[in-house]
């Protein structure tokens, strides 16, 4: 019997419960329609013949060795929500007009991960292949990148600059890009003590 | 704080954004806007050589398909596979024209295909292996494609950099040895599986004894059994005279380049498969009646 948290709960009873264990050996039930957005787990599906109601009923609970207990919480959540959404293969469906109300949902529970959660979410999501789920990672994170400087994103992300001087040297020299994004943080700079300095003098 | 709003918080240690997967870091590049993308990169080396192969994600992968020769070629970013469907009845090769193709841009080209009904009989990846040491991301097609039966044709020489992922039991290496220069360098490690070699078009047969001397090598070091051409054609009672006819008209120079001594033999293993011309059925029909069909094209 399931005993994870309220996602797992939240399955509705019209529907049979697929069973998946986290790689803390928790067990989470989740329905079949909301199971098949995952990839892995459609595939799991056809390779064990769980393809009619019964087998699925009587199966062992498929273990994703690779996903916490956390994360599965968050994942249940998500493919229940998104269980009426075509399945895992249809080609970004979720880039079409949709349901304003699904929209807002996502957005609430996107802003509700901490970059951690946000993090494992986003390798889960990928082990599971939930492309809807992958993509609203992918956006979320880019969106933490937007606009930061290169020594900011290294700052957020804790990453590891492993250019020597040299190489850095060269690719500024190489890269007629770069030296695009220096002046136009020149220019911008400027700009602002420009705008700064009426100000000031006032 | 508004809905959508990201509220942005540092990492704790443990995490190192630098170990995410090439495939997913390829897909947050997506949403990020060239300038952004860039600076994203020029954080580290390694996002630096996937920036360097996002010419793709610029140019597009797949947006048209078009079939030339038996082939489709898959080109732009937005896959549409209508036309793929033409030559739903026949072999379908796709001939992937960037240098860039993350597996996962691959894997939904195969899906789409496979939605279809299309059945992806062989898979051609052309690529210069050398630039994506880093991403790996031969190995991650190689994985993905497993439940797809692809057969993994390599046109150039960037064969003897590849490993073979374990787990791809049922990958087939196919070899036309007319476009490879030199064997020597084949990997022992496609060794151990399955290799089928194609000599329907193959003009040089001294690469072959390569091979084949290389296999030997291999084989015997990991005790692996392995038959050679003459036992197994004596097995299916062919005379020595049979055989030795087949053997000089499949490989004239291999024979003609014996000279006394220590006499080399056709290495023959279960995991090398030879395909011959199907001309030889007709000109040699006796010895070549106790051969598997499935040894000729």
């Amino acid at each position: 019997m399931a005993d994870g948290p309220s996602g797992a709960k939240k399955c509705r009873d019209d529907d049979v419960l697929f069973r998946v264990k986290s790689k803390e050996d928790r067990e989470y039930t989740l329905s079949k329609k909301a199971a098949q957005l995952s990839g892995t787990i459609h595939h799991y599906s056809e390779n064990y013949g769980l393809d009619n109601d019964e087998a699925i009923m009587k199966m062992e609970p498929m273990s994703l060795l690779e996903v916490s207990s956390e994360s599965l919480h968050h994942i249940i959540r998500w493919c229940e929500q998104h269980r009426n959404c075509p399945i895992w293969e249809e080609e970004k469906w979720w880039q079409n007009e949709r349901d304003a109300e699904l929209t807002k949902w996502e957005d609430e529970f996107m802003a509700e991960m901490t970059s951690e959660t946000l993090y494992n979410l986003f390798l889960a999501a990928n082990f599971l292949d939930i492309k809807c789920l992958l993509d609203k990672c992918a956006q979320s994170v880019a969106d933490m990148i937007k606009g930061k400087s290169v020594d900011e994103i290294r700052e957020i992300w804790m990453l590891e600059n492993d250019f020597t001087p040299e190489e850095e040297e060269k690719i500024k020299n190489e890269n007629p890009w770069e030296a695009i994004l220096r002046y136009q943080e020149q220019l911008e700079k400027e700009k602002e003590e420009q705008a700064s300095q009426p100000a000031a003098s006032s | 704080m508004l809905p959508g709003e990201i509220v942005v918080q540092i990492l704790p240690e443990e995490i190192v954004v630098q170990s995410l997967p090439g495939e997913i870091v390829v897909q947050i590049l997506q949403y990020l806007p060239h300038r952004d993308r860039r600076r994203f990169c020029l954080t580290n080396k390694r996002f630096d050589n996937l920036y360097e192969n996002l010419d793709s994600l610029n140019k597009g992968i797949y947006s048209k398909i078009t079939t030339e020769n038996h082939e489709i070629i898959c080109e732009g970013k937005n896959g549409r596979y209508e036309k793929a469907e033409e030559l739903s009845n026949q072999s379908i090769f796709i001939k992937t024209l960037s240098n860039m193709t993350p597996a996962f841009t691959i894997s939904k080209l195969i899906k789409a295909f496979a939605k279809k009904n299309i059945h992806i009989e062989k898979l051609i990846l052309t690529f210069e292996f050398e630039k994506y040491k880093e991403m790996n991301w031969v190995q991650l097609a190689l994985r993905k494609f497993r439940a797809y039966s692809v057969n993994l044709w390599l046109s150039d020489d960037s064969y003897h950099n590849l490993t073979m992922p374990s787990e791809c039991r049922d990958l087939c290496l196919n070899v036309e040895l007319n476009k490879l220069n030199d064997f020597s360098t084949l990997s022992s490690q496609w060794l151990k599986h399955k290799v089928q070699v194609d000599l329907r078009k193959a003009k040089n047969f001294n690469t072959l004894q390569v091979l084949f001397w290389k296999s030997k090598r291999v084989m015997a070091k990991e005790k692996v059994k392995f038959g050679i051409a003459l036992d197994y054609l004596k097995r299916q009672k062919q005379s020595e005279q049979v055989v030795s006819e087949l053997l000089r008209k499949c490989f004239p120079n291999f024979i003609e380049t014996q000279t006394g001594g220590k006499r080399r033999v056709l290495a023959w293993t279960n995991n090398i498969h030879i395909i011959l011309p199907r001309t030889l059925k007709s000109e040699f029909p006796v010895c070549c009646e106790e051969l598997p069909e499935s040894f000729f094209g």
